[in-house]
């Protein structure tokens, strides 16, 4: 009788265990796509951001790592706006702690002639080697992204966000923690602006 | 409606399609890194589901191996005898399948012991 009971509870167990691995393997598979579909584009807007491709590749990193830790188990549908929200906070994060480290350098002797606002970046070269001959899109992606660079952030994100990305205004106002009213103005000031720096170039 | 002449229009355009250029040329190490980066988040997301599913079933189901145990040990090879025939005690039978840690395992040879110390005969 006990040996019955013993395997007609196995038997129940062992299809739950079933069960439960064709979910886990369905949210794995379904998190691969989405990641596969979202890295390359997360990491060119990182690098826009923070213009340094191993600082890209570890805000992207983190950003997969919290949206599998966090929200893994969240509707698919949710993802997209959740992970470009991690990845614009952990783009601040980054942005933050070398402001801060540009303050403590120019605490240092002989440090002090240093602007305190010098993007630390500035000056390193591309990750990549420069080809002889720029094309003309490699010029106008360059300029593209100085331009973006000198935007205010929220305007930044907002204009990444949107027009590279790919999300609408409720999925913006989303990420960015915002109201929609406030996405349509951040995005619409930084197409102004875009348009007065880059209009001769253009 | 596309309109052309808008130069807004026309500057989103471009800044979309120089931006998807650079994507397509993201070079074959940043690639490799992030596909790394992808695996290492599903796999995060697999181990947060295994160890929900662990902590949920642990004492259950250490409590049905102690069981299963119990029956191996108690009905020897050999002895087709239903539990109740061969005289043995119930009370010993609960005791054993209602342990809910995984300590119980560690004491088969207090069991085995337990079992030939009844088989002895008495006097």
């Amino acid at each position: 009788m006990v040996e019955l009971a013993s395997l007609g509870t196995a038997m129940h167990w062992e299809s739950d265990a079933v069960r439960g691995n064709v979910a886990e393997s369905s949210e794995a598979r379904a998190l691969d796509r989405f990641l596969s579909d979202v890295e390359r584009r997360a990491f060119r807007i990182a690098r826009i951001a923070v213009r340094h491709d191993d600082d890209a590749l570890d805000i992207v990193q983190d950003s997969m790592l919290q949206l599998a830790r966090s929200y893994g188990r969240r509707p698919s549908e949710e993802w997209r706006p959740l992970f470009f929200r991690i990845l614009q906070n952990r783009i601040r994060d980054c942005l933050r702690r070398r402001k801060v480290r540009a303050k403590l350098l120019s605490w240092l002797p002989g440090q002090n002639d240093q602007n305190e606002d010098a993007d630390l970046y500035a000056s390193v070269p591309d990750a990549a080697p420069q080809p002889a001959e720029q094309s003309a899109t490699d010029e106008a992606m360059r300029a593209l992204e100085l331009a973006l660079a000198e935007l205010p952030a929220r305007q930044k994100e907002a204009f990444m966000l949107r027009n590279f990305e790919g999300l609408d205004v409720a999925e913006t106002a989303s990420a960015m923690r915002c109201s929609e009213g406030s996405v349509k103005t951040h995005y619409s000031r930084a197409v102004h602006t875009l348009r007065e720096r880059l209009g001769d170039v253009w | 409606m596309v309109n052309r002449d808008d130069p807004r229009t026309s500057l989103e355009e471009r800044a979309k399609a120089l931006f998807d250029d650079s994507v397509e040329r993201v070079d074959g190490r940043t690639r490799s890194a992030l596909n790394q980066a992808r695996h290492a988040a599903v796999e995060e997301l697999k181990q947060g589901r295994r160890s929900a599913v662990l902590k949920l079933w642990a004492p259950v189901t250490a409590a049905a191996a102690a069981a299963v145990v119990a029956v191996v040990m108690l009905n020897p090879a050999g002895q087709e005898q239903p539990l109740a025939e061969s005289g043995l005690p119930f009370d010993d039978l609960d005791i054993v399948a209602d342990a809910d840690d995984l300590e119980m395992l560690e004491n088969l040879d207090f069991y085995a012991w337990l079992d030939s110390a009844d088989a002895l005969p008495s006097g």
